[in-house]
Formats: structure tokens, sequence, C-alpha cells
């Protein structure tokens, strides 16, 4: 019985340090913005900007669902398995925004390909 | 052993992991095979992209940082495509020593980001606060390719 919330408690370990990528993500986003301010011939470059501003957003929504997902293993009202129900409904809704997501990153990116790395 | 104790949970009402989050659980590993998949190629590109335009003997700072970094991203996604194999697979065998192995894989894959988060930070406020310029230079390569 007791190796049943080793799962649990694994899954539950995970939260801090996705807090300190989360973090770290926000510092990179501010620390870019910062140089931004910096160069201005690089500020000028709507495509960077643009670019820059879309990562900072999708990565910083994904590391704020992540910790959403986690979320769903805390509260002692509920027994193991509905935290796992939700855990794992949650779980999949984000891998399934992560998907389509770099299904779109993925196309972006053939396209610069294709086009001579122009954006990259 | 263990999968008999998980066995004797499937037996009765209170099974370990219920038909709906093993459901959950499968789809979501098949999403996080998507996605890693996706993203491996999309980094193996970009050092496709890296080693055409300049030979690696002839590498500054801008490209050597720019590849570690996207080795250590790959090194994620690679763990991340392990866990969701492992734990699609742990799901239709109902074995419970993989789905707790794949837990454990997707901690392992946290700390491994979260470290490398925390030494960015830590290179991020030494390039601020002390100005070391190597930090500011790999800071570079990575704009340079994204």
């Amino acid at each position: 019985m007791e190796k049943k919330n080793d799962h649990i408690r694994l899954l539950r370990q995970c939260t801090p340090w996705i807090a300190i990528t989360a973090f770290s993500g926000i510092v990179f986003i501010l620390f870019t913005l910062y140089r931004f301010f910096q160069d201005r011939y690089l500020f000028r470059d709507e495509i960077v900007v643009t670019i820059t501003l879309f990562i900072a957003v999708v990565f910083i929504t994904r590391y704020v669902l992540m910790l959403f997902v986690q979320r769903a293993l805390t509260g002692e009202e509920r027994t193991d398995k509905e935290k796992l129900d939700r855990y794992y409904a949650r779980s999949f809704a984000f891998w399934l925004m992560e998907g389509f997501v770099y299904l779109i990153l993925f196309g972006i990116f053939m396209l610069a390909v294709l086009d001579e790395y122009r954006y990259i | 052993m263990r999968d008999t104790i998980l066995d004797e949970y499937e037996a009765d009402e209170n099974s370990y992991l219920s038909v709906y989050a093993r459901g959950k659980a499968a789809q979501s590993g098949t999403w996080m095979i998507i996605s890693s998949s996706l993203a491996l190629m999309t980094i193996l590109v970009t050092v496709m992209i890296i080693t055409d335009e300049s030979g690696w003997r002839y590498w500054r700072i801008e490209e050597i940082s720019a590849m570690v970094f996207l080795v250590c991203m790959a090194v994620k996604y690679v763990l991340l495509l392990i866990k969701g194999v492992r734990l699609r697979k742990a799901v239709r065998e109902t074995a419970f020593t993989g789905i707790e192995s794949s837990a454990r894989l997707y901690l392992i894959t946290w700390i491994f980001i979260g470290s490398l988060a925390l030494i960015f930070i830590l290179a991020m406020v030494l390039y601020l606060v002390a100005k070391v310029e190597v930090f500011g230079e790999i800071s570079e390569g990575l704009f340079r390719i994204y």
C-alpha cells in the first residue's frame, strides 16, 4: 500500500523544479528585452521582437500550465485515485496543446529553412 | 512482485489507476512522443544549419554555447520521449513498475532542466552584477540562432 504512493510522491517532487525553470524562463525573457533595449538596431527589427515575444508568451504560459497540472496532485480532501485522475486528464490536455505548439513551430521553422534561413 | 500487487488492486473497485486515468495517461504519452520528436527534429535542423554555415573548427564562443544549449535541450527531449514511450507501454500492460519508473524518469528530467535553469540564472546574475562578458557572448550566440 505504501509503495502505491511513490508514484504521486515522485510526480509531486517535480513541482519545485518546474517552478525554478519557469522563474529562469521569465529571467531570460527580461534579460533578452534588456539587451534589445541596449541594442537599438536589434530592437528595430520587428521580426526579431515578434519572435522573441512569441517565444516568451508560449514558454511562460507553458510553465504556468505545467504548474497547474502539478496542482492536481495536491489537496487533502481527495483520494490518491482522484488526484491521479485529475493529474492525467490535465497532463493529456497540456501535452495535446504542447504537441500543436510544436507542430506550428516546426512548420514555421521548416518554412524559414526553405526560405534560405531568412528569419533564423 | 510489484506487478502482482497491482493485479490485486486491479481485481477490486479500488484499482490503482482508473480506466479514465489510464486512457488519459496513454494519450498524454502519445502527445509527449509527438512533441519530443518534433522538438528533436527542430534541434537537428538547427545543428545542421550551424555546422553548414561555418565549420566547427572556426566556431567562436557564440556557436559553441549555442551548441551546448542545443545538446542540453536534445537530452531533455530524449528523456521526455523515453518517458512517453515508457508511460504508454506501462499503461497498456497495466504495469505498476513501469508507471512508477516513468514518474521517476519525469522527475530526473525536471531535475536536469531545473539545474540548467539554476546555472542559467547564476550566469545572468554574474553578467549583470559582475559584467562577466562571456555570458553576454553566450546570450549573443543564442540570439544568432533563434
